[in-house]
């Protein structure tokens, strides 16, 4: 099996030992939280179908919060940084500045996580006082230990000096290539932390500002609103930080794994740039149900995110036509017989295109829980889960480990153990989650709700409009028992390809793309500007939405009033009218 | 004509089992059919594993031949 890696040309480890390094243990420290975070996900699918009991009920949010805090933060993000600076240091063909800095950074999000998971652990100690049962959503009004909190605000400190390491970088090698367009990952990986700085300052205000003081004791009050908007201020963009990854892998590594090449730059670059515009205005669509926020805003919320559909449509073109222009090169023909000619038996081909896959099915979920009205249906039911499985739990996490098949022996010079093992654990993965996700859609329709250890409190019956509540939990305590092999089977690989002999010489150049850099309009590379607009996006989004909130409940709470159902103005203009055609038909009607 | 590869068999038994499982909340769902879960299992497995036995002995399959080099990374 060596034979066929060995291309002749070096790896990222050969070019790059220093940051292969780093990237190396950016990795390590995403894949132990997958672990952790998988343990966690499967005690709690046992435990909320009542198939297997593991912990008290008690303790239930202390786990859901390990799990979720474990996947959404410390796995994707630890992963994104890796990756970021392979892809940063790889386009633009050069070290990082100083790699003191890099590890300076990497370091400060261990700390934090450290921090952050002590906290959340404390909670099934019941000698300490130290606890974090707040849920990786943690706005308030329940309140973690500063620990929680102080760990949340060094971690991100950390990304925004990644952040900063991938621009230094940039800068270096702009102001020796002045005439150059910027690299297509480089780009990929700038318009992401751009959109992450425009985020994160929801997140900065919401903890720095108010909740960690809150739980340090400075004040004993707060509004509960404003946290939760200033946490959705982040809360969405976050999501499109988690699955950037996997589009800048699906754009610039799975067309050259597919024996092709990429179709378009510009659509690439046009894709980014729409996220670090468009990400961060629409946070609200978390809020649909939240009293104290006009409809209003909730429709601007709601309109903006459609707009959002575009660039994942964008991409499920260009990244299908890729793969078919790869299919053909190996000498795939016909409508779909080009399909065959693909490499299926390669894991890492096969679970980024299984990714994709589910990826579709969460996209149309996405637009139920997106409709504002339809929203009220699958609300804070189980539905949800369901779809973010398929989002982040799969599209995210699926293209990630099988990209990790791909990418490590280019980060330690050795094949993987086994790629039989590798195709197992993503088929395992995706009819894993088949049935785990769709156990968890069918509850949710049934108003099964999420976040609980009892779901059938007090052996409160639903509603089953076909087979059995029983039946779904079964479905779903299965599929996350496929789900958690399937994690181990992928961590263990890893781990064991530590085992195997080095070799040389297997580096795997990317391909280029079909329409390259130079139909790319210049302008798509002015990133001060796209930084700009996004920032001017979201002041209108949320200058007057945070206005209303802070004049009815004050910065500290004691928190707000339900408002009217439609923004003050509008009712005050047809209310009037309103009154007249009453007044009107009355007089009509005897 | 060309067997399938054991691991196209398991990433096409894989996307079908979960396609024909799921065809069951649909009916349930939208049109409202309720099927007996334990048969309609059965019947899913059955389908799956025929399809499999029938792809590895080369009953039904994929011509014209992959490119050889199917495994290349
Ligand atoms: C290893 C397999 C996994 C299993 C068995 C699993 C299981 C579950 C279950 C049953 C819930 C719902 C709990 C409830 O609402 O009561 C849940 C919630 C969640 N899962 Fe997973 N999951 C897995 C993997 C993942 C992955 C890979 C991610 C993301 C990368 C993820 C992210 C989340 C998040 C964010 C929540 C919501 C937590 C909350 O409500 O606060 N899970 N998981
Ligand atoms: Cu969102």
């Amino acid at each position: 099996m060596s034979e066929q890696l060995e291309s002749g040309a070096p790896t990222f480890l050969d070019k790059f030992p220093d940051e292969a390094a780093v990237v190396r243990a950016a990795l390590w420290s995403s894949f132990i939280a997958l672990a952790l975070g998988a343990v966690f996900g499967l005690i709690q699918a046992l435990h909320r179908t009542d198939v297997l009991r593991l912990i008290d009920s008690t303790d239930y949010y202390t786990v859901l919060t390990a799990h979720g805090v474990l996947m959404v933060v410390s796995f994707t993000i630890f992963f994104l940084v890796g990756l970021f600076t392979w892809a940063t240091v790889r386009s633009f063909d050069r070290g990082v500045e100083s790699i003191r800095y890099t590890w300076t950074w990497y370091g400060l999000m261990v700390a934090g996580t450290l921090m952050a998971v002590v906290a959340i652990l404390g909670g099934f100690v019941p000698q300490t006082d130290i606890s974090a049962d707040v849920l990786f959503t943690f706005y308030a009004p329940m309140q973690a230990h500063p620990l929680f909190y102080g760990g949340l605000a060094i971690f991100v400190i950390g990304t925004w000096l990644a952040g900063a390491d991938y621009i230094w970088t940039w800068r270096a090698w702009a102001a020796e290539n002045p005439d150059e367009r910027i690299p297509l990952q480089g780009f990929m990986v700038l318009t992401t932390m751009l959109m992450w700085y425009v985020a994160t300052i929801g997140i900065a205000i919401a903890v720095v500002a108010f909740l960690l003081p809150w739980s340090l004791g400075l004040f004993d009050q707060i509004n509960p609103l404003l946290t939760r908007t200033l946490f959705w201020f982040w809360g969405h963009p976050v999501v499109y930080f988690w699955l950037m990854p996997a589009y800048l892998l699906w754009y610039t590594v799975l067309p050259t794994i597919a024996g092709g090449r990429l179709f378009s730059d510009p659509l690439g670059r046009v894709v980014f740039v729409l996220f670090l515009l468009l990400s961060t205005p629409v946070g609200i669509h978390h809020q649909y149900v939240d009293p104290g926020i006009a409809e209003g805003f909730k429709t601007i919320a709601m309109t903006n995110t459609m707009f959002l559909l575009l660039p994942s449509l964008l991409t499920a073109f260009t990244v299908v036509a890729s793969v078919e222009h790869g299919a053909r090169q190996r000498g795939g023909t016909g409508l779909l017989g080009w399909l065959r000619a693909l490499p299926w038996r390669n894991p890492a081909f096969t679970g980024m295109m299984l990714a994709g896959l589910m990826f579709a099915a969460g996209g149309f979920s996405g637009m139920i829980n997106a409709g504002m009205n339809i929203n009220y249906l699958v609300h804070n039911t189980i539905w949800v889960p369901g779809h973010f499985h398929l989002t982040v739990g799969t599209a995210v996490a699926l293209t990630l480990m099988a990209a990790t098949y791909w990418l490590w022996p280019q980060l330690t010079n050795r094949r993987l153990y086994s790629r039989p093992i590798g195709l197992a654990q993503v088929v395992i993965w995706f009819v894993g989650m088949g049935l785990m996700s769709n156990a968890m859609h069918v509850q949710g329709l049934f108003g099964i709700p999420r976040r609980t250890a009892e779901p059938q409190y007090e052996g409160f019956d639903f509603v089953a409009s076909f087979g059995s509540v029983s039946e779904l939990n079964l479905q779903l305590a299965i599929g996350g028992t496929l789900l958690f092999i399937s994690t181990m089977l992928f961590v263990t690989n890893i781990a064991l390809s530590a085992g195997t002999p080095k070799l040389s010489g297997i580096g795997q150049p990317l391909s280029e793309p079909l329409s390259t850099v130079d139909d790319s309009p210049e302008i798509l590379d002015n990133l001060k500007l796209w930084f700009g607009i996004a920032l001017v996006l979201v002041v209108l989004a949320y200058a007057l939405p945070l206005a209303s909130i802070i004049d009815r409940g004050g910065l500290l709470g004691p928190g707000v009033d339900p408002v009217p159902m439609i923004v003050e103005p509008v009712a005050a203009t047809i209310e009037p009218t309103l009154g007249r055609l009453a007044a009107a038909v009355g007089s009509v009607v005897p | 004509m060309r067997r399938t590869t054991q691991g196209g068999i398991l990433v096409g038994c894989g996307v079908l089992f979960v396609i024909v499982w799921e065809i069951r909340s649909a009916l349930g769902l939208l049109a409202g059919v309720d099927t007996n879960p334990q048969l309609y299992m059965l019947l899913t497995l059955a389908v799956v594993g025929l399809t499999a036995v029938a792809l590895a002995i080369g009953l039904i399959g994929l011509r014209p031949e992959p490119p050889a080099d199917e495994d290349a990374q």
